[in-house]
C-alpha cells in the first residue's frame, strides 16, 4: 500500500544536525513537492487538561479562552482568559445560563454564546462590553451549537459566528466590535432536510456569508436567498456519511470526511476536487479536528495522532500524547495541547531557499560562504561568492527573506549576518530597496522576538503581523495594556507620532485615570509628566472626560487645566459646572462658534440676571450675545443696556423705535423713553435735541408738511411758499443761526427762481455768508448771468474760481493775476483754448508777473 | 460672464489656487447629496460664487439651478442646497421655507452651507422652528476671493463696523483662518509682523489655530509668500477718508465697486438693461488706467481708441485671405477691447459730470487745508457748514468733520456742537445716534478743555514723513514719484508709508519712535536681526526679473481702499517686490460712512 508516511525522516536528519543550519531543518518533514514544519512556541505547565473545557483560540495569535464544560445549565463556573504562553490575562466569573461556545472577535473581544440565543462580550481583562439577544426566535428554539469563523482574503478581514438551533436553524452574526444596537445578524434559508439531523456544517464567507451543512452523503449550501445541493462526485463505493467539513479562511477550499476516515478536498463550488484519499481507518471514529492550513494543505486531528494531509495522496503523520485544539492562521495551523502551544505550517519558498540541505539558490551558497568565512576557510569563501557574484543581489534577498520565516533568534542572526556579508561585496552598487528590506527586517525581528517572549505570549509570525499591519499590530498591544512595549515599539518602527505615540499614550492616559490605587494627584501628576516628556499633543480635554465619568471630579478639573485646545476643553468645564472659567476660555480661544456654544448653554443653564453678570466683564462675548438679541429681542437687549448703564445706547434706540414704530402714541411713548434714557446719561446736547425734535414735528404738521420734513426743508418750504413770518418764527422758535438762516433763504428764493427778491434780499444787509453764497447757489441753479452779479462783491481770493465756474475766463484771468495765481492762469489758458485773445492775455499777464 | 482668466507668469504665487481650493471644497459638499440639486443662495454670496465657481462647475456636480434667497419662493426641485452665512435672518428664512413644505406635504432633502462657518445662534433658530432635524449642515471653508491677481478680500461688507463699532471679533477668526489656508497652499510664511490691537489677536488666535492643527514651521514645503504684514484700519484711518483720485478709486466712490463688479446703468451704457461689468485684470483696458491719475486716464483711452481703430483698420487693408484670416481670429479680442473703451469712455464721462457738480476742485483744496494740519480751522469749519446748510450730499460734511477730527485730534466744542445742530437741522434729528456712531468709531471727537491732550499722532506724522508735500509748482506736484501719486501728489497714506517702512527696516521701530502715540501693540518675528532685511531700489535701467522676487502679502484687517492697493502695487515696483493684498473688505469713503449716516 502507498499509503503509508511518505519517509520517517526525521531521525535521519537528527543525525545530520550538525550545525544551525541542520536544527533549523531539523523537523522539517516532507509532504510530496512540500515540506513541513511543526514548532513549539511555548512549553505549558498549567495544569489544564484541555478535554474539560471549552477553548477559543483568536487569530493572530491572540489570546485564549478556557472555560469548564458545563454539566448542568445554571452553574457557577468561570472563564479563564491566557496568553499563548499559558500566562493568565483575567478570570471572569459565570453565573449565567449554559454556554455553548466561546469566541473571540477581530478586535479580539470575547463573545459567550448562550443556549437561551443570547450573546455577552467582554474585553480581554474580562470587563463586560455589552450582552443581547441575537434573535427572539432563537429564544424559543434555544441554540444547539454555534461556529465562529474568520475570513481573510487579499486585503479583507472580516469576522462572526454562525449559531444552529435545535430546530436546525442557521443565522449569521457579524459585526460584533461595532456595538450592541450595530450587530448584524442574517437568517439562512430552511434546510430542505429538516426532519434528518444534519452531521456537519460549517460557515463560508464570499461575496456573502453562508453555511455548508451536510446531511448524510448529501451537501448543501444555505445562502439567505435559497438552499443549493450540491452532488459530490467521489470514488467511494459505499455510502458516505459526512462528520465533519472544514473551510478555508479565504472561502475558497472545502474539505470533508466521513466516519470512515475518507476525505474529499476541493474548491468551495464542489465542482473539483484534487483530493480523494481514505485513511481507511480500522473502526469508526467519534470526533474529527480539521483545519485548512494554505491552499495546499490541510491538519487533522483523530484518535490522538495529527494528520498533514497534503495535495493527492501525500500525507504524514504525528503523534499527540494528549487532548488538542487547533485553529486556522493565514500561514499555518496554530495547536494547542495541555503541555504546549505549537503551530505546524508549510515551510515556504523562501526558507527553502536558502536551507534546503543540497540546494544550490544563490541564497543558500552565500550562507555556505559566510559560514566558511567564519570557519575560517576565507578562501573557499571567496570562491562561493565569485560562483555567485552575478546574483549576489538575489543571494542577500534570499537570505534575508529567509530570516523574516525563522522563530530562532540565533537562526534568524546567522542568516541576517550571512546577508550583511553578500552585502559587504556589493558595495555601492546595492540597490537601496535591498538596504530597505534588509533594514526592516531587523526591525520587524527584533519587535517580534520582543512579544514572542513568554512573558508577553504572541508567537506571531512574520506573515501574520505584515497581515495585520504595524499599526493594527500596535493597537492590540495597546489593548493589552502592554504600553511600555507599544511606546517602544513605535519608536524602533519609527510610525508617525499621530498613529503611534499619540495614540499609545492617550490609551495609557485613559486607562490610567481609572487606577483607584493612585490618588488623584499622583496620576494627574503621572499622566503630566509622561505626555511632557513625550513631547506629542495628546488631548487633555478626552482623559480629563474619561477621569469624569471615572467620578474622579478633582483629577479631571486638574487635567482640564492643561488642555491647550478651548474647543476641547470648554464643553467639560460646562458639564463640569466652572461657567465662568467656560465662558473665559472661549473668549480667550477667539472662536466665535465657540463662544456662541457656551453663550447658548449658559443662557439656558443660568437666570437672566446671574447671565448678565457673566457678561458683565466680556465685552467680546456680549457683543456677540448683543448682535443675537438685536434680531431677536430688542426688548432684552434693552433691558441689557440698562443694567449695564449704557444709556446712550438704550438712548438711541429708543429713538429709533421712535420712528419706526407703527403706532402714533408707542411713538410718543418712545420718544420719551428715549429722552429719559439721554438724561440718565447726563447728555443735555441730546435731551435738548430731541425736544427740539419733537417740537419741529409738530410744527412742521402744522405747515401741512410730512412728518420727517427737518428744519431746513420747513424754512426753504416757507420761503418757496411766500409765508415769510412762518420762516422768521421757524427761525426765531428754533434760534437758528443767520448763517443757517441766510442759506435757506437764498436757496429758497433760487429754487422757484426768484431773482428779484434774492437781490432785494442781498441788499437787505451785508450778508453774513458773503456774496459769494448767492454766487454759489445761482451757479448750481445754472443760471450764470445772475451769479455774475453777486461776484464782483465777493472776496477777491474768491472771485477768480467763481468766474472760472460762469465760464467768464477773461475775468477769471484778471482775479487771477489779482491775486499772483499763476497756476490759475495756467488752468484759464487750458479752458480758454478755443479763444485766443484771451490765451493771449493770458500769456502776457504770465509774463508780467514772472517777468518782476 | 464671470470667471477670471488665468493671470500672466509674472503672478507667482498665483491666487487662483485660494479659488481652485475652496471650489473643490464645495464640489465635495455638494456630492453629498447624488441627484439634481437646486442652489438657493443669499444675495450677498452670489457675487462670491461668481468668482469661485463657474455654471458648468457647478453643472458637474448636478446643480440644476440656482436661485437667489428670498422670504417666499418656489423651487420645484427635490435636493436643496441653501447657501448662506451664519446670520440668524437667513436662518428663519430657511425655516419658514421649510415649514411651508411640510404643511403642504412636500418632501425635501435639505442642506445648509453656512459660510464660512456654522454658529450655534443659527442652530438655536433652526431647533426653536422644530426644522433642525430635517437638515444637513454642512460648512463651506470660503475665505478670502482673489478678486484679482493681486487682491485677496474676505469680502465681508460691514467688516469696519462689526470690528470698530460693535467689538464683533467673529472676524478675527475668520481672518486667521485665512492666512492658515493661504500657508497651506503656498507654504508657511516666514516672518509675520503686525501692527495694531486686532492684527495682535490674530497674530495670537494663528499660533493657536497652528497649534490646534499641529503644524510646525518645518512642515511647510514651498515657501512662496516670503511674509506677512497684517495692520489694522485703527492704525490709518484718515487715507480712506480721502478723496480718492485714480481711476479705480474714483470708480468706487462714484458707482462703487462691489465684489470686483460696477453696476452700469442702461443710461450709461446706451443698452437695453443695466449690466454687471467685472473690473479686474482680465480687462485689456481696465487694466492699462486703473492706477493712473482719473485725470490722465483719458488720454491713455483716446490713445487706446486710436490704436484700436487702427487694428481694425488693418482688416479693411487687408488683401491675402491669410491676412484677413489672422484678422478674423483677432476679432474677438478686439471685440473685447472695444466693448471695454466704450464702457470706460462712457463711466469717466458720467464720474466727470457728477464731480463737475460737486465742484470737486475746491473740495480738494478743502481736503489738502485739512491734511496740512493748519493751525487756523475757522475757514474750513465754514466750509463745512457751507456744506450742510446746501445739502449736496449728506456723506460730504460727515466725512470733512471726521477728516479734521483725526488729522487735529478732535474738533473744537464750540464748532463740535455748532456742527452738530446744523446738521441735525438739516438732515433730521434721526442723525442724532449717528454722531454718537461716529465718536465710537473713533472718527470724531469733541474736544474739551485741556489742549495738549488732544495731540494727533497724524500731525507728527505729517511733520516727520512729509505726508502732505510742499512743492515750487504744480508741475512739480505732476512729477511725484512716489505713493502720493495716486493723491495726485497731495498725500502720502499714512498706513502705506507704515508698510514700506516695515518692509525696509523688518520691524516697526522707526515709525514708533516717530510717534509715541501712534497706537496699539505690534508683532514682530523673534530672533529676526534688526538689519534691514535687504531691500534695495530697482536700479535704474536694470531689468527688474521675476525670478527671485519677494512676496510680501500685506494684509488689512477692517478694510482698505482701493488707492491703497494702487499704491501699494506703485511700492512693490519701487521695492522690486511682488506685493499682493489681503483684506476683510474694501471700502471708501462713501462705503464706510453711507451705513452709519443712512443706518437710521
Amino acid at each position: 500500500s502507498d499509503s503509508g508516511p511518505d519517509k520517517d525522516t526525521t531521525v535521519d536528519m537528527a543525525e545530520r544536525a550538525a550545525d544551525i543550519q541542520a536544527s533549523a531543518t531539523a523537523d522539517w518533514n516532507p509532504l510530496g513537492e512540500i515540506y513541513v514544519k511543526r514548532y513549539s512556541n511555548y512549553e505549558l505547565d498549567w495544569g489544564i487538561n484541555l478535554a474539560d473545557y471549552l477553548v477559543a483560540m483568536s487569530p493572530f495569535a491572540g489570546p485564549l479562552a478556557l472555560m469548564p464544560k458545563q454539566r448542568q445549565t445554571s452553574m457557577k463556573s468561570e472563564i479563564t482568559i491566557y496568553t499563548l504562553a499559558g500566562k493568565k490575562i483575567s478570570t471572569i466569573t459565570w453565573e449565567g445560563g449554559r454556554v455553548i461556545e466561546l469566541g473571540w472577535t477581530l478586535s479580539e473581544n470575547l463573545v459567550c454564546v448562550l443556549e437561551d440565543g443570547s450573546m455577552i462580550i467582554y474585553d480581554i481583562f474580562g470587563q463586560f462590553l455589552y450582552s443581547r439577544i441575537i434573535q427572539r426566535e432563537i429564544q424559543t428554539s434555544r441554540v444547539q451549537e454555534c461556529k465562529f469563523f474568520s475570513y481573510t482574503d487579499k486585503d479583507k478581514v472580516f469576522g462572526g459566528f454562525a449559531v444552529m438551533t435545535c430546530n436546525t436553524e442557521f443565522y449569521i452574526i457579524v459585526d460584533i466590535d461595532k456595538g450592541k444596537d450595530e450587530v448584524r445578524i442574517k437568517k439562512l434559508a430552511a434546510l430542505p432536510d429538516a426532519s434528518s439531523k444534519p452531521g456537519c456544517w460549517a460557515p463560508l464567507c464570499k461575496e456573502s456569508t453562508s453555511v455548508i451543512v451536510t446531511v448524510e452523503d448529501r451537501v448543501y449550501l444555505l445562502s439567505h436567498l435559497d438552499a443549493t445541493l450540491y452532488e459530490i462526485n467521489c470514488g467511494k463505493k459505499s455510502a458516505t456519511c459526512w462528520m465533519e467539513v472544514a473551510v478555508s479562511l479565504n472561502g475558497k477550499a472545502v474539505a470533508l470526511i466521513d466516519r470512515e476516515g475518507y476525505m474529499w478536498a476541493g474548491t468551495t463550488d464542489f465542482k473539483s476536487s484534487d483530493t480523494e484519499f481514505d485513511l481507511q481507518l480500522k473502526q469508526k471514529v467519534a470526533r474529527v479536528q480539521m483545519q485548512w492550513g494554505e491552499m495546499d494543505y490541510f491538519v487533522l486531528v483523530i484518535d490522538r495522532i495529527m494528520f498533514v494531509k497534503g495535495l493527492g495522496k501525500h500525507w504524514c503523520k504525528y503523534p499527540m500524547n494528549g487532548p488538542c485544539c487547533l485553529l486556522a492562521e493565514v500561514d499555518g495551523v496554530r495547536i494547542l495541547t495541555n503541555t504546549a502551544c505549537e503551530f505546524i505550517h508549510r515551510v515556504s519558498t523562501k526558507s527553502l531557499n536558502v536551507l534546503r540541505i543540497g540546494v544550490m539558490e544563490p541564497g543558500a551558497l552565500l550562507n555556505d560562504a559566510y559560514k566558511e568565512y567564519e570557519g575560517d576557510e576565507s578562501h573557499k569563501a571567496d570562491e562561493f561568492v565569485r560562483f555567485i557574484k552575478d546574483k549576489l543581489s538575489i543571494a542577500v534577498s534570499q537570505c534575508i527573506e529567509a530570516a523574516g520565516e525563522e522563530f530562532v533568534p540565533k537562526v534568524q542572526k546567522s542568516l541576517l549576518k550571512s546577508a550583511n556579508f553578500g552585502k559587504g561585496f556589493l558595495g555601492s552598487e546595492i540597490q537601496p530597496d535591498l538596504v530597505n528590506a534588509f533594514v526592516e527586517t531587523c526591525r520587524e525581528l527584533r519587535v517580534l522576538n520582543s512579544v514572542r517572549l513568554s512573558k508577553i505570549g504572541i508567537p506571531i509570525t512574520l506573515r501574520q503581523y505584515r497581515r495585520l499591519s504595524s499599526g493594527v499590530f500596535v493597537d492590540r498591544l495597546i489593548y493589552h495594556g502592554l504600553y511600555h512595549l507599544a511606546l517602544e515599539i513605535c519608536e524602533f518602527l519609527k510610525i508617525p507620532p499621530s498613529e503611534g505615540t499619540v495614540k499609545v499614550l492617550r490609551n495609557w492616559a485613559l486607562k490610567k485615570v481609572q487606577d483607584k490605587s493612585m490618588s488623584d494627584a499622583e496620576v494627574a501628576q503621572k499622566i503630566k509628566k509622561k505626555l511632557k516628556d513625550a513631547n506629542v499633543v495628546v488631548s487633555y480635554g478626552e482623559i480629563a472626560r474619561a477621569a469624569m465619568d471615572a467620578k474622579r471630579l478633582t483629577l479631571a478639573a486638574d487635567l482640564l487645566r492643561n488642555e491647550i485646545f478651548a474647543q476641547d476643553q470648554v464643553p467639560l468645564l460646562l458639564e463640569m459646572d466652572s461657567d465662568s472659567t467656560a465662558l473665559e476660555k472661549a473668549v480667550e480661544s477667539g472662536d466665535p462658534k465657540l463662544i456662541h456654544q457656551v453663550l447658548r448653554q449658559l443662557k439656558l443653564k443660568l437666570t437672566t440676571e446671574r447671565y448678565y453678570q457673566m457678561l458683565h466683564f466680556r465685552p467680546v462675548a456680549a457683543a456677540l450675545y448683543c448682535k443675537v438679541l438685536k434680531e431677536t429681542d430688542q426688548e432684552q437687549l434693552l433691558r441689557l443696556y440698562r443694567q449695564e448703564s449704557l444709556f446712550v445706547e438704550s438712548g438711541c434706540m429708543y429713538f429709533a423705535q421712535s420712528f419706526t414704530a407703527r403706532d402714533t402714541d408707542i411713538r410718543k411713548q418712545r420718544l420719551f423713553d428715549a429722552q429719559k434714557e439721554f438724561r440718565d446719561a447726563q447728555d443735555i446736547f441730546a435731551t435738548k435735541a430731541i425736544e427740539e425734535h419733537a417740537k419741529l414735528t409738530t410744527e412742521v404738521v402744522k405747515l401741512g408738511l410730512k412728518e420727517t420734513a427737518t428744519l431746513s426743508e420747513a424754512v426753504i418750504w416757507c420761503v418757496k411758499n411766500r409765508q415769510p413770518r412762518q420762516a422768521e418764527q421757524l427761525r426765531k422758535d428754533f434760534k437758528m443761526t443767520d448763517h443757517q438762516y441766510w442759506w435757506a433763504m437764498i436757496r429758497g428764493l433760487c429754487d422757484i427762481g426768484d431773482y428779484a427778491e434774492l437781490d432785494r434780499f442781498s441788499k437787505q444787509k451785508k450778508p453774513p455768508i458773503g456774496f459769494e453764497a448767492f454766487a454759489e447757489v445761482c451757479i448750481t441753479h445754472d443760471n450764470y448771468r445772475e451769479a455774475a452779479k453777486y461776484i464782483p462783491k465777493a472776496a477777491l481770493e474768491n472771485k477768480y474760481h467763481l468766474y472760472l465756474r460762469i465760464q467768464d475766463y477773461s475775468k477769471a484771468a484778471d482775479a487771477a493775476f489779482q491775486t499772483r495765481n499763476i497756476g490759475g492762469l495756467d488752468e484759464v489758458a487750458i479752458k480758454a483754448a478755443r479763444t485766443p485773445e484771451i490765451v493771449d492775455l493770458v500769456r502776457q499777464m504770465k509774463a508780467k508777473l514772472e517777468g518782476r | 460672464c464671470t470667471n477670471m482668466a488665468t493671470p500672466g507668469p509674472s503672478a507667482t504665487p498665483d491666487l487662483q489656487l485660494v479659488a481652485q481650493y475652496v471650489r473643490s471644497e464645495l464640489g465635495d459638499i455638494l456630492d453629498k447629496t447624488p441627484g439634481p440639486k437646486d442652489i438657493i443662495i443669499q444675495q450677498e454670496l452670489m457675487p462670491l460664487l461668481n468668482h469661485i465657481a463657474s455654471v458648468k462647475f457647478l453643472k458637474s456636480h448636478e446643480m440644476d439651478k440656482v436661485y437667489r434667497l428670498e422670504p417666499q419662493m418656489r423651487v420645484p426641485g427635490y435636493n436643496r442646497y441653501y447657501i448662506v452665512r451664519p446670520e440668524i435672518g437667513s436662518a428663519y428664512t430657511i425655516s419658514s421655507h421649510i415649514n411651508k413644505d411640510m404643511r403642504d406635504g412636500v418632501r425635501i432633502n435639505y442642506n445648509i452651507v453656512f459660510v464660512p462657518r456654522n454658529l450655534a445662534c443659527c442652530d438655536y433658530i433652526l431647533e426653536r422652528e422644530g426644522v433642525l432635524g430635517q437638515i444637513l449642515i454642512h460648512e463651506w471653508n470660503l475665505y478670502l476671493i482673489p478678486l484679482d491677481e493681486h487682491i485677496l478680500s474676505l469680502e465681508i461688507p460691514d467688516a469696519t463696523q462689526a470690528l470698530y463699532l460693535h467689538g464683533d471679533y467673529t472676524l478675527l477668526h475668520s481672518v486667521a483662518q485665512s492666512v492658515l489656508q493661504l500657508e497651506v497652499l503656498y507654504g508657511g510664511i516666514k516672518t509675520f509682523q503686525a501692527k495694531g490691537i486686532l492684527s495682535c489677536k490674530i497674530s495670537d488666535l494663528l499660533g493657536r489655530l497652528r497649534e490646534a492643527y499641529c503644524i510646525k514651521d518645518e512642515a511647510w514645503g514651498s515657501h512662496d509668500v516670503s511674509e506677512l504684514i497684517m495692520i489694522d484700519r485703527s492704525v490709518d484711518l484718515v487715507t480712506p477718508l480721502c478723496s480718492q483720485m485714480t481711476y479705480e478709486g474714483m470708480l468706487d466712490d462714484t458707482l462703487g465697486i462691489r465684489n470686483g463688479f460696477i453696476q452700469v446703468t442702461k443710461a450709461t451704457t446706451g443698452r437695453l438693461t443695466d449690466t454687471k461689468v467685472l473690473v479686474n485684470s482680465t480687462d485689456p483696458v481696465f487694466k492699462l488706467i486703473r492706477g493712473l491719475l482719473f485725470s490722465k486716464a483719458p488720454i491713455v483711452l483716446s490713445r487706446l481708441t486710436r490704436e484700436l481703430k487702427g487694428e481694425y483698420d488693418s482688416g479693411k487693408g487687408a488683401r491675402e485671405i491669410s491676412d484677413l484670416k489672422a484678422f478674423v481670429s483677432q476679432l474677438p479680442e478686439l471685440k473685447k477691447k472695444h466693448e471695454s473703451l466704450s464702457t470706460h469712455l462712457r463711466v469717466s464721462e458720467k464720474i466727470v459730470t457728477q464731480k463737475k457738480v460737486e465742484d470737486f476742485k475746491r473740495q480738494l483744496g478743502y481736503e489738502r487745508a485739512i491734511l496740512e494740519c493748519q493751525d487756523a480751522t475757522g475757514p474750513i469749519i465754514e466750509y463745512i457748514e457751507e456744506c450742510i446748510q446746501r445739502q449736496v450730499t449728506s456723506l460730504l460734511p460727515i466725512r470733512l468733520l471726521c477728516l479734521l477730527s483725526l488729522t487735529s485730534g478732535g474738533i473744537k466744542s464750540k464748532y463740535y456742537q455748532s456742527m452738530k445742530l446744523q446738521y441735525l437741522q438739516s438732515y433730521g434729528y434721526n442723525h442724532l445716534s449717528t454722531f454718537y456712531t461716529l465718536e465710537q468709531l473713533g472718527l470724531l471727537r469733541e474736544r474739551t478743555g485741556d489742549q495738549l491732550s488732544y495731540q494727533s499722532s497724524f500731525k507728527q506724522f505729517n511733520k516727520a514723513l512729509r505726508l502732505v508735500p510742499k512743492y515750487a509748482s504744480s508741475e512739480e506736484m505732476e512729477k511725484v514719484t512716489d505713493m502720493s501719486y495716486v493723491f495726485g501728489g497731495a498725500y502720502l497714506p499714512l498706513g502705506c508709508m507704515a508698510v514700506k517702512s516695515v518692509i525696509e527696516n523688518g520691524n516697526w521701530k522707526a515709525m514708533e519712535d516717530i510717534s509715541k502715540m501712534w497706537k496699539g501693540p505690534t508683532v514682530s518675528p523673534s530672533g529676526t536681526s534688526a538689519a534691514p532685511v535687504g531691500v534695495k531700489k530697482k536700479e535704474k535701467g536694470a531689468k527688474s526679473s521675476n525670478q527671485g522676487r519677494r512676496t510680501i502679502i500685506v494684509y488689512f484687517v477692517g478694510g482698505c481702499t482701493f488707492s491703497e492697493i494702487n499704491a501699494l502695487q506703485y511700492l512693490g515696483q519701487e521695492l522690486n517686490c511682488r506685493i499682493v493684498v489681503a483684506t476683510t473688505n474694501i471700502i471708501s469713503a462713501t462705503t464706510l460712512l453711507e451705513c452709519l449716516v443712512n443706518s437710521n
